[in-house]
């Protein structure tokens, strides 16, 4: 008996030990609901995550219209200028998932236990991104689905909505971005959204609305909105102390300037994400990646010269094309002989992207070889290829501290709203509502602190069909790489044109040629202009012919196959052979 | 743990049973086998007592029996156990029988052990003793071919890399939640475990196939369940075992690519059919005719694999204790340098009989498996699973076509911003993981001695997984030198400049620290009676388990001092290093039963049931009952059975319900989680997000299977069995995504809701058979599996292509390939406009089937995705297995070979560089026999620079049968004669010469196979020496 007992006595102390429940445990990888709705510091990162998310980070203009282009090999176009666009080729339908995100935060905050003055600029900012994300399918597509609401899983059905149209979207846009401005702060942390980004934004937005895309009979009420809104963005930014830098060039290298509204940040390295030049820079002080960014002849073109007249390539000798340019020019051009623009080549060489008689024996003809040029660098051993065919890279916001093993470390910041925007989206409201003074004067500022001489810095224009092309032309140069190019052309209607009228409709180069001895070509800190007799110029142009479509097939968009088989309410634009009108 | 430790403490000195006394005399004998010759090491015990003896080298014994009624039972491994009763006589010689297939077997099944005439599931076995010559550095991959329906997939052959196993058809879609449960010794345990066991610890392996058999380990055991038992000491005398193998290994194909003088002309070819300038000058031309300096990218990396190994067993017990003690260890090495792979595992299994009635078993086993390898860019993520070394090693063959990575004095080329690969190896650091494994259990079991047949048991079982990595990143130092040629193709030896190599960006020091602790705690209830006829057994069992997992990471980058694998050495400052972890727990817990029922041993029955609970799942969700019934019907004992040549001849039937929880966790709980930071003003700031629409009903997925099979024996000597399948998986868990629409903005979080059915059928037949001096086996093994979606998720308006109901998981959907566009009146006969992905036809083009458009099913003259149709009875995976094992012995001779095959697999040749002609890289050498207006009747289309034609897209040009037959195994032992062995005073000599992997027949003339793509690290082919020595 006494066994039994005892038996019985270790059964007792073993239940004890299954007593402690394992199927009791905590999910330590997670932040509860409550924390979110009852933490302002966590609601706030919350918001934070938005901005990662759709603030952009375009540092590598596409290929996609005159300023840039990969002429490396291949055809290096895109589908916009090859002609094989189709509906999927520009796919920006993935931004449901922000707009999720934020439609949960925006039902969820009023109700947070936090006080009522953490809400304001948070629930702000977050009305902000809702219209910048509407605002960017609008623009590609026409009007889209408008939700508002975080749909709910257990009611499938009534999340399959049809598109709104156009017009519907752009007064839920402008809605959302009121609202915003009234409860952002007006000046925040540099990076975070405030009202000088929501009123420079709406700005844009309207000068869209008013722009040819969607205003096909010119409907002069909307320039007019568009006009008081940038006016009234204007006024703002002046009295919070922003204005135009007075250094273009150092726009990027003194960060955190007056001129920046609306920014991407980036800082290496305590703060993890550089961004990636590697694309950007010549391959020699470049790592594994190459082709972006490289300015076509079209865009070198379009610089003006110092004293504003225009360079005319009819007249004037390639040979010399970098000379008496204005300072946009060499803030954004690197060409062969320009001084260094990044850090390897500080105090040891000039951009060098000449052709040269390589095997030093003229009679084999071989000089140079195609697709690079062979550089006679003090880090290579004159091999190495640079594959830029248009033979220029781009200088402008490239990081000059990084080296060949850090590129992916960039840390300039990427401004995707700056006061020039502002100015001059007022300048082409003004033009348009009848304010040519206003529209000229925009002009003289921007063309004076690009360093042009002059009374009217080169500006002839006087009546508002040249005003418009002015205007044209200097947003060509004064954004090339901020990615405004493309989306100007389309808003212009003038996309088709444009790459129409390039000669044989191809994209340009430049091929410098050494013409004196191999062994005297120029290297190292060279002065360029002292050897500029041995060379010679001639124009390049890409290994296909851009091939466009109709204009309205640039205007909008067409919705991808994927997003039309997932919901069968979505209408086609009638662009497109569907039955959605965008200009609804 | 300390409570527990009480609990044994108390449950070993509360319980005292006293033996009996009993009167007592001695008896002696001999054990022959055969052949007459004395069997040293045989087993002898008194039936039914812990009285045992050993016999000596002369195969001679002594034992103290009862006076009356005792019986003897004599077992050897190898041979059939006999039973003697022992009567009046006192002097016993026993002759053992080699052991036939046998029917009285015992087999593990789920809790416990039965007759294998009992069983009424599906289940195969395999002896660890067919493997243990096998030089494989996992125990997953001996199992290839060797048990029906049980799919071996190795593929990689990198050092330490474990072949992928699954059981029956393919459960799901899904590619994740596929691996069936291990339980090692009766406790749940992981895959990374069973393959760190030593095949010689190892006695055997049984794989629970069927639903009902596996019903017995509930939520996890839809996708089968392997059983391993590790050996046990016997009752004798001490025996030490000692094996040592020594490998040269060889990949087993290596794909093909063209000389440098080909590949020249080929691309020259390709560029001036396109209007481009050559790609090589006249001198480059001449030059690479008469040199391939590339090719040493490849032949400096390269190095004789080799592999050996050394085991140490020792083994013995008295009639209280019993023990078996085992060290390995294992040495791999890849074909390429620096990469290598060592394991060492210790093991000892202790069985007590602390009285007649208590019992107690003590295992524990380490094991460290270290991986070492070179570090490189492209191979850091995913070291572990990502067994291709970052695919180098085939990048070796044909990236940098004609650049030599070394000058002839040995310095390291720079060939430019792509980088020197064979720096990496040599210089550019090491990357070491460590893996290692305590396992540990701790079992009594009590026999209550008032209720017979009724014992009751505990076991503990703690384990640690843990896990170490360390990453050491260099730069190496690369030498530019003077270029010949136009375009400077022509690498000279003369040196003109230094530069450090571009990877890794930084120099850097990670250590990873992953750790899992868990233990399993198992109260059991055993009750088995006889009633006359009634045969009855019972079970009745709670487990529960818990366990964490323990993640960290630390970087610093920097060596400002020395070069030297030590944070010591790294830079101190703040922004040079970072560190993260992650923590989770997890538990789970069971009430399990079986019963099992047999009359007269003819008819047997058997039900389980396992009640689950486990935390994955919300608390109303957690628990659910997986419930099975079986029965078999031994034919072969009725009285009307009368065949003469059939001896034994049973029929089953199962049917179970099995669930499969590797679904992921707190998916019931809604939450956030932090997502990086986002830099504001000048301070980073954290950002949060909403991790997922949440479902509170979310279970696990269920397999319900019905299983028929049939045993029989007959002609003395053959063993057949088959079984057949249906099963049918439900509640498979996956994201409805594709049914919302894209504006919903969101992934509904899975639900419980597809469908997939799956049958198949399994046969294996044996043969057993002596002639004289001669004893063969035959054994041979075949499957086939296949299973069709039935409901799952598809967009509103997809095409009937790509919509998987009603299809198998596995089909195949690409363009058909017509033809290469052979002729201009090939050429002409296309339609005016034709395209081919907006690519223009081409002489020696591939040419596609125009079937549908932008309207379904309507030809438009443009060859694009819309064309892509479904290939009919093709499987990316094998419907079809068969294994095939002769095994003969003559005196000492025996010869083992053993085949292994799959059929009715396609694949695609898959390299994307090799598909397309690409015209700065090596071509494979197919490309020889392409099209030129000189052989328009070539296997292959024109190499046409890249980009500019379409010829590599997916099609059935480039869709091969990959069915093979391989010769997996052929071996040859040598034993040392016993009279030669006992002059030496060993028990046994063991000489073995075998070759694994030796030859493989198929089609598919690639790449290996077996490996999933081009530069998949290849199985390896192994030639191997061995000797295996017991004293």
């Amino acid at each position: 008996m006494k066994t039994l007992k005892r038996l019985i006595g270790s059964v007792f102390i073993l239940l004890c030990f299954i007593g402690c429940d394992p199927l009791s445990k905590e999910n330590l990888g997670a932040i509860q609901t409550e924390d979110v709705w009852g933490n302002p510091a966590v609601a706030e990162a919350y918001v934070n995550d938005i901005y990662g998310s759709l603030m952009p980070a375009d540092w590598n203009t596409p290929r996609w219209d005159d300023q840039s282009n990969d002429v490396n090999g291949g055809d290096g176009l895109s589908a916009y200028l090859k002609g094989s666009m189709t509906v999927d080729t520009y796919n920006g339908y993935d931004n449901y998932a922000v707009i999720r995100r934020i439609n949960i935060f925006l039902a969820g905050i009023d109700a947070a236990t936090f006080a009522d003055a953490n809400k304001q600029s948070l629930k702000g900012q977050m009305l902000f991104w809702r219209a910048w994300v509407y605002f960017a399918a609008v623009k590609a597509y026409g009007g889209v689905e408008l939700v508002l609401e975080p749909g709910d899983p257990a009611n499938i059905e009534a999340t399959f909505i049809p598109r709104s149209s156009t017009s519907a979207c752009m007064t839920q846009i402008l809605k959302d971005l009121d609202a915003a401005i009234e409860l952002l702060e007006n000046k925040s942390v540099i990076g975070r959204v405030d009202k000088c980004v929501g009123m420079s934004f709406k700005g844009r937005v309207l000068l869209y609305w008013a722009s040819p895309q969607f205003n096909r009979t010119n409907d002069v009420a909307r320039w007019t909105a568009a006009y008081e809104a940038n006016k009234a963005a204007l006024a703002f930014l002046d009295a919070q102390g922003k204005g135009l830098y007075s250094k273009y060039r150092e726009l990027w290298l003194d960060e955190m300037n007056k001129e920046v509204i609306m920014v991407r940040r980036y800082q290496y390295p305590s703060f993890a994400n550089g961004y990636s030049q590697a694309c950007m820079r010549p391959l020699l002080y470049a790592r594994g990646c190459v082709g972006s960014n490289y300015p076509t002849l079209e865009l070198v073109d379009a610089y003006a010269m110092k004293d504003g007249s225009k360079w005319d390539p009819a007249t004037m000798d390639y040979k010399t094309f970098f000379q008496n340019r204005e300072g946009r020019f060499y803030a954004s051009i690197a060409y062969n002989g320009s001084a260094p623009f990044i850090s390897p080549m500080f105090g040891n060489e000039n951009m060098w992207t000449y052709f040269y008689d390589l095997d030093n024996n003229a009679a084999t003809g071989i000089n140079g070889k195609e697709a690079s040029a062979a550089n006679k660098s003090v880090f290579g051993t004159g091999a190495e290829n640079l594959f830029s065919h248009s033979g220029f890279y781009p200088a402008k916001m490239m990081d000059q501290t990084i080296t060949r093993t850090t590129v992916e470390d960039g840390q300039v910041d990427w401004i995707e709203i700056r006061y020039a925007e502002v100015l001059m989206n007022m300048a082409e409201a003004a033009n348009e509502t009848g304010k040519t003074a206003e529209a000229l004067d925009v002009l003289y500022k921007i063309r004076q602190r690009a360093g042009i001489d002059g009374p009217t810095y080169g500006v002839t224009a006087s009546s508002a069909a040249d005003i418009r092309k002015a205007i044209q032309d200097e947003r060509f140069v004064e954004f090339a790489f901020e990615g405004k190019r493309f989306w100007d052309l389309r808003r212009w209607r003038i996309f088709t044109s444009t790459m129409n009228a390039l000669k044989d409709s191809y994209l340009h180069g430049l091929r410098m040629e050494w013409n004196g001895p191999t062994a005297n070509a120029p290297d190292r800190l060279t002065d360029i202009n002292t050897v500029l007799d041995q060379f010679s110029a001639s124009v390049i142009n890409g290994y296909a012919k851009v091939v466009v479509l109709d204009e309205d097939k640039y205007s909008f968009f067409g919705i991808p196959k994927a997003i039309l088989e997932r919901n069968s309410k979505i209408e086609q634009n009638n662009t497109w052979g569907g039955a959605f009108d965008p200009l609804k | 743990m300390k409570t527990l430790l009480k609990v044994f403490l108390l449950l070993m000195f509360s319980i005292v049973s006293t033996a009996g006394i009993y009167a007592q005399r001695t008896v002696t004998g001999t054990v022959t086998d055969q052949d007459r010759q004395p069997v040293p090491g045989a087993n002898i015990v008194v039936k039914g007592t812990q009285t045992g003896a050993t016999t000596d080298a002369n195969g001679k014994y002594t034992i103290t029996v009862p006076t009356t009624g005792a019986t003897l039972v004599v077992s050897f491994v190898g041979y059939t156990t006999q039973e003697v009763a022992v009567g009046n006589s006192s002097v016993i010689n026993v002759t053992l029988q080699t052991e036939a297939v046998s029917l009285e077997e015992v087999v593990v099944v789920g809790y416990g052990t039965q007759k294998k005439s009992s069983v009424t599931g599906a289940l195969t076995s395999m002896k660890a003793e067919d493997v243990k010559f096998i030089p494989v550095p996992a125990l997953s991959n001996t199992l290839a071919g060797r048990l029906s329906g049980v799919y071996v997939t190795q593929r990689s052959g990198a050092p330490g890399f474990a072949a992928s196993i699954r059981v029956r058809a393919i459960n799901t879609w899904k590619s994740t939640g596929l691996d069936p449960l291990y339980v090692i010794d009766g406790i749940v345990s992981d895959k990374r475990a069973f393959d760190a066991l030593d095949v010689s610890a190892v006695d055997n392996i049984t794989v629970l196939k069927d639903a009902a058999s596996g019903a017995i380990y509930g939520a996890r055991a839809a996708n089968g369940v392997i059983l391993v038992t590790t050996k046990t000491g016997n009752v004798g005398k001490f025996q030490l075992n000692y094996n040592y193998s020594y490998s040269f290994d060889q990949p087993s194909k290596i794909p093909s690519y063209v000389d440098a003088k080909d590949m020249v002309r080929l691309m020259n070819d390709a560029r001036a059919n396109e209007n481009l300038p050559p790609a090589y000058d006249a001198q480059e031309v001449a030059f690479f005719n008469e040199n391939d300096p590339a090719r040493a990218w490849y032949t400096l990396a390269y190095k004789d694999p080799t592999l050996q190994k050394h085991s140490l067993t020792a083994s013995g017990g008295t009639d209280k204790v019993k023990y078996f003690l085992a060290g390995t260890f294992f040495d791999q090495t890849a074909f390429i340098k620096n990469a290598d792979y060592q394991r060492y595992t210790f093991r000892s299994n202790i069985d007590v009989d602390f009285t007649k009635n208590l019992k107690g078993i003590f295992n524990v086993a380490y094991s460290q498996g270290t991986k070492t390898r070179f570090v490189m860019q492209e191979d850091n993520v995913g070291f572990d699973t990502n067994a291709d070394f970052g695919a180098l090693w085939g990048r070796l063959l044909y990236y940098l076509p004609t650049v030599p990575p070394k000058t002839k004095d040995g310095k390291f080329i720079d060939p430019g911003w792509i980088g020197n690969m064979l720096a990496f190896v040599e210089e550019g650091g090491m990357n070491t993981r460590i893996e290692r494994n305590v396992d540990m259990l701790l079992g009594l079991t009590y026999n209550i001695p008032f209720v017979d047949g009724l014992s009751v048991s505990g076991k503990f079982a703690p384990k640690y997984a843990g896990m170490t990595m360390k990453q050491y990143e260099l730069k190496t130092t690369l030498y530019q030198v003077k270029k010949l040629g136009t375009n400077s193709a022509i690498y000279t030896d003369e040196i003109t400049g230094t530069i450090k190599s571009a990877y890794p960006n930084k120099e850097r020091l990670v250590r990873v620290q992953e750790a899992t602790q868990s233990y399993q705690l198992n109260f059991a209830a055993n009750y088995a009676k006889k009633f006359g006829q009634h045969d009855i057994n019972a079970v009745l069992v709670y487990e529960q388990s818990e366990g964490n997992y323990d993640y960290f990471y630390g970087l610093r980058e920097g060596f400002p001092l020395l070069q030297k694998d030590q944070f010591w050495a790294t830079s101190a400052a703040r922004t040079d290093g970072q560190v993260s972890g992650t923590e989770s727990e997890f538990g789970r817990a069971s009430f399990i039963g079986r019963l099992a029922y047999s009359f007269g041993d003819k008819y047997f029955i058997n039900a389980t049931a396992r009640r689950d609970g486990s935390m994955l799942f919300a608390p109303d969700k957690r628990w659910g009952t997986f419930p099975s019934v079986s029965a078999g019907w031994m034919l072969s004992r009725e009285n009307f059975f009368k065949v003469s040549f059939i001896d034994d001849l049973k029929l089953r039937a199962s049917w179970g319900l099995a669930g499969n929880d590797a679904v992921g966790g707190w998916r019931w709980s809604e939450s956030f989680a932090t997502a990086g930071d986002y830099l504001l003003g000048t301070a980073a700031q954290p950002r949060v997000r909403y991790s997922g629409i949440i479902n509170p009903d979310l279970t696990w997925e269920k397999t319900s299977e019905l299983n028929v099979g049939i045993d029989a024996r007959f002609l003395k000597g053959i063993m057949f069995s088959a079984e057949y399948y249906k099963r049918h998986n439900y509640d498979i868990l996956d994201s409805r995504i594709l049914s919302l629409p894209n504006s919903f903005g969101g992934a509904m979080p899975p639900v419980n809701y597809g469908i997939v059915d799956g049958q198949g059928v399994e046969l294996e037949l044996g043969y057993v058979g002596n002639k004289g001096d001669f004893s063969y086996q035959i054994k041979g093994n075949f499957g086939y599996s296949v299973n069709k979606v039935i409901l799952r998720d598809v967009a509103q308006n997809v095409r009937a292509l790509d919509d998987p109901n009603g299809k198998s998981t596995d089909y195949i959907r690409c363009l058909v390939a017509t033809d290469i566009i052979r002729t201009q009146a090939d050429l002409d006969a296309l339609p005016a406009g034709y395209t081919i992905y907006g690519l223009k036809p081409k002489l020696g083009m591939i040419n596609f089937e125009d079937v549908s458009g932008v309207t379904d099913g309507v030809a438009d003259g443009k060859i694009d995705s819309y064309d892509r149709q479904i290939i009919e009875g093709s499987h990316a995976l094998a419907p079809y297995m068969v294994g095939l094992n002769l095994s003969v012995n003559w005196k000492g001779f025996g010869i083992d070979v053993f085949l292994q095959g799959i059929t009715g697999v396609s694949k695609f040749y898959n390299d994307g560089y090799g598909r397309r002609f690409f015209d700065g890289a090596r071509p494979p050498s197919f490309w020889l026999d392409s099209w030129s207006p000189d052989n328009t009747d070539a296997a292959y289309p024109r190499p046409i620079t890249w980009d500019r034609s379409m010829d590599h897209l997916e099609s059935t040009f480039w869709l091969k049968n990959s069915s093979y037959l391989r010769l997996q195994y052929l071996n040859f032992t040598y034993s040392l004669p016993k009279s030669l062995c006992q002059k030496i005073k060993i028990a046994d000599v063991t000489l073995i010469l075998s070759g694994t992997n030796l030859f493989t027949m198929t089609k598919f003339d690639y790449f290996d196979p077996s490996g999933s793509e081009m530069r998949s690290y290849p199985t390896m082919k192994s030639f191997t020496m061995g000797a295996n020595i017991t004293f």
